[in-house]
């Protein structure tokens, strides 16, 4: 009961916050104006829009709307005419950021455990790797991001690759994991319980 | 081991995440990130809230998707852990 109660408080909080900051977002700068020292110049809504301008941009953006605020009706056409004129609509474009990031991260992901697998069974092959490793992993990931762009082109495969790179980047990390795996099955002969968990936490 | 795996792959998703975002940034004929850049030129602060708003459910929803895929092929090992 009392769990119960407390899971109804947290979400009643939750939903609080969510209200005070959309009000906040919505009509705080319309205090500006009387109380300068209050409302910070950020929350202009030029920088920050607000969440009606938000929703309807996102109507208009999605189809759902058209620029001068009609409703497209889904049964007269004019939603299919919408997305078939515009090429940049939010759904295409949603989904060909997706498709995007899945392959980067199917290929970053699976390349990434192959080397970290490697890296990691093998001690003398870590040993060689192991400064190469530490120099790559400084670079910023996403720092490369421009020249990939300008090798790749502008088309999706520059994604992709751009994808890859980070997830195989963050992915080979599973190198010194295996490795530790090892110890952690050496320790769980003599510790069994714990399951590699400290005692005090389980 | 496949939970150092599992472990890796939720920080990697978001790393694919944030690079094809920023290869759209620099130069791309479709995306949300191509999205929020074409925004910008236009100081259209809302259309840029809507891409940084569709960008966090779809951010929420990858890293929902490899939790539940986790919690389904690790299922065993949840079983050892209540022990």
């Amino acid at each position: 009961m009392r769990r119960s109660g407390r899971r109804v408080s947290t979400w009643a909080w939750q939903a609080l916050i969510c209200v005070a900051v959309l009000s906040i977002w919505q009509w705080g700068y319309d205090l500006h104006a009387s109380v300068p020292w209050l409302v910070p110049d950020l929350l202009d809504p030029y920088f920050v829009s607000k969440p009606s301008e938000i929703f309807q941009h996102f109507l208009i953006l999605s189809c759902f709307k058209s620029k001068l605020g009609a409703v497209n009706g889904w049964f007269n056409g004019d939603f299919a005419k919408c997305m078939a004129r515009n090429e940049n609509n939010l759904w295409i474009t949603t989904a060909i950021t997706l498709k995007n990031t899945f392959f980067g991260f199917l290929t970053g992901v699976s390349s990434g455990f192959v080397v970290g697998l490697i890296l990691g069974r093998s001690d003398r092959l870590s040993a060689i790797f192991q400064p190469f490793i530490t120099a790559v992993n400084s670079i910023p990931r996403i720092v490369l991001a421009p020249i990939i762009v300008l090798a790749f082109g502008i088309r999706d495969t520059s994604k992709v690759v751009t994808s890859w790179w980070c997830s195989w980047c963050s992915s080979i990390r599973s190198r010194v994991r295996v490795r530790s795996t090892k110890v952690l099955l050496m320790l769980r002969g003599c510790l069994a319980p714990t399951n590699g968990r400290s005692p005090a936490r389980s | 081991m496949m939970a150092w795996v599992f472990a890796s792959l939720s920080p990697a998703i978001s790393f694919a995440l944030i690079g094809v975002i920023v290869g759209e940034f620099i130069g791309a004929e479709r995306g949300i990130g191509r999205l929020i850049i074409e925004s910008e030129a236009r100081a259209e602060a809302s259309g840029m809230m809507v891409a940084v708003i569709v960008l966090m459910l779809v951010g929420v929803a990858l890293s929902a998707m490899i939790w539940r895929s986790q919690a389904y092929l690790l299922r065993w090992q949840q079983h050892n852990m209540v022990e």
